[in-house]
């Protein structure tokens, strides 16, 4: 009864809070991969004489943040 | 091999013609305005936001400048390029909405006029909108260049450079003066649909006709140019521009260039805005890997050539049948004007806003609109003088393009993520950034790489690459 009241009281601020952490994941995603977009190609595949190396790395990479800006924008509200 | 020029020429006047149609037809749908005129009223809906947006920003870098860089420094190129096109999603997720909104609640037209409202101030428009002119319109004239070197080169100097470079100002004066944003707009739908399309049909005949299919091609890849599959391209250096002096301003391309900015403006409604996003990101990764994968080829079929942006007008010019050639001049010079057409006309809207009407508030819109119609006209002929004479100074505001505009974008960022933000912090922001743009590339300073032009490494001094 008292959890329940009190949940009900900071509804609200539950809310924001949860926006907050979810706005902060996603700014997070997005930094790792352009953090990623420069550093893997450049380290780990700089010598791999293939197109399975950096080609297909700068890729998918850009194929996954494509639909995940997808994802992204349907939290947009009209 | 030249084509002769009649073929081009009848290439060329089909494409113009459904190019006037459209246009034509667009006309009849624009109403009273400077925002029905610049903006398309706010109306138009996603298939041509989503394919001006695309056609706007992919210019004919891609089949001639990417291409050459890609021949050169392989895969590292294509890196370069979807570094460039994550980069611009991920901004679109974050400022699009935002822009839209602001540019509703506060009847913007044009970028600058963004800035002005937000820090209430008509010399911030005043100073973005002259640093845009002073280094966007070398950009535009270097894109009048290109189609003039592609034409002479492909028909053996039968079509003469300056001949070249009129046949793309014509198309870029008709579409943008006729009607506005509507024009513009459909008809870089039209350029969008046919830069696409051509691109992809010439990457698979090629494959196929002298490569003998994917499967063969990669073979022989892997076989005789295993050294561009690998990052060879600098990501630090002081000599030529690095991986990291050309990636970090094309980076931020979809805030710094009013022609983009601007069409943040014109979706509908939010769905409309989310599907041009979505229409713009697919367009870009497909065109992003026929582009490099042309660099690629032209590596295999046209060795050892000096000049690397030589590479895609070589392979046209010496081992694709005439009509595929026509067909991808044709894209080119499609990917071309649908650029200029709207950098042309984004400008004209910024000096009768922000330039015009901000010191003149009681000027009439019918006033300030009659002066954005005239400055297309002479942006037009400016880029194409530009183009027939061009001065040294053109090379150089061309190169110093991509890191001039970057100025423009912390005051961007301002605008929607720092409250406290002033005029005076603004303007001191751009007038400082221009200041040591300019003096590190007077002096001779440059940390990132000496900057390359918009058509490629070495489209305007010719010098050979040193890779």
């Amino acid at each position: 009864m008292v959890v329940k009241f009190l949940r009900a009281c900071f509804q609200k601020y539950i809310n924001v809070k949860d926006q907050i952490k979810r706005a902060s994941l996603w700014a997070l995603t997005f930094a790792t991969i352009i953090v990623l977009t420069f550093v893997v190609p450049y380290t780990i595949l700089k010598d791999v004489a293939s197109l399975w190396g950096a080609y297909t790395f700068w890729t998918l990479l850009t194929a996954i943040t494509i639909a995940l800006v997808c994802v992204f924008m349907f939290r947009w509200r009209g | 091999m030249a084509i002769e020029a009649v073929w081009v020429c009848l290439g060329i006047a089909i494409w113009f013609a459904a190019g006037c149609l459209v246009s034509y037809y667009t006309r009849k749908y624009v109403g009273r305005g400077v925002a029905e005129y610049f903006i398309a009223g706010r109306r138009l809906s996603a298939f041509p936001a989503a394919l001006t947006y695309a056609a706007t920003t992919y210019s004919a870098f891609m089949l001639v400048g990417l291409v050459g860089l890609t021949y050169s420094l392989g895969v590292s190129a294509h890196g370069f390029e979807l570094t460039y096109l994550i980069g611009t999603v991920v901004l679109l997720a974050y400022f699009a909405p935002r822009i839209w909104i602001a540019g509703r609640l506060y009847d913007c037209v044009t970028p600058p006029e963004l800035l002005s409202k937000r820090f209430e101030s008509k010399w911030v428009g005043l100073v973005a909108t002259l640093i845009c002119v002073v280094m966007i319109v070398p950009y535009s004239s270097v894109q009048f260049m290109g189609i003039g070197y592609l034409c002479e080169g492909l028909t053996g100097g039968a079509i003469p450079f300056a001949i070249g470079a009129l046949i793309a100002m014509i198309p870029t004066l008709v579409y943008a003066y006729w009607a506005g944003m509507r024009s513009v707009a459909w008809t870089d739908a039209l350029q969008g649909l046919i830069m696409i399309t051509t691109s992809l049909a010439a990457l698979f005949y090629v494959v196929h006709t002298f490569l003998g299919g994917w499967g063969s091609y990669f073979e022989r890849l892997s076989a005789e140019a295993s050294g561009l599959l690998k990052v060879n391209w600098p990501l630090l250096g002081s000599v030529r521009e690095s991986y990291l002096g050309l990636t970090i301003p094309w980076f931020f391309f979809a805030l710094s260039n009013p022609q983009v900015f601007q069409r943040y403006y014109v979706p509908k409604d939010v769905t409309t805005l989310r599907r041009m996003i979505w229409g713009f990101a697919i367009f870009g990764f497909v065109y992003t890997l026929v582009s490099t994968q042309f660099g690629l080829i032209c590596r295999l079929l046209v060795p050892g050539l000096k000049v690397a942006d030589q590479a895609m007008p070589t392979l046209l010019a010496t081992k694709v049948p005439p009509i595929v050639a026509i067909i991808m001049l044709v894209g080119i010079m499609a990917a071309a004007v649908s650029t200029i057409d709207s950098i042309i006309l984004t400008l004209s809207s910024m000096v009768g806003r922000d330039v015009y009407r901000a010191f003149r508030p009681s000027a009439s819109e019918d006033k300030e609109l009659l002066i954005g119609k005239a400055f297309i006209f002479v942006f037009a002929i400016v880029c194409y003088v530009f183009a027939l004479f061009r001065p040294g100074l053109i090379a150089i505001l061309s190169a110093m393009a991509s890191g001039g505009m970057l100025v423009i974008v912390p005051s961007i960022f301002a605008t929607f993520f720092w409250k406290r933000a002033t005029a005076p912090a603004a303007l001191l922001g751009m007038v400082v950034g221009v200041v040591i743009v300019g003096l590190g590339y007077v002096l001779g300073v440059n940390p990132l790489g000496r900057a390359f032009n918009h058509l490629g490494p070495d489209s305007i001094d010719g010098d050979p690459m040193p890779w």
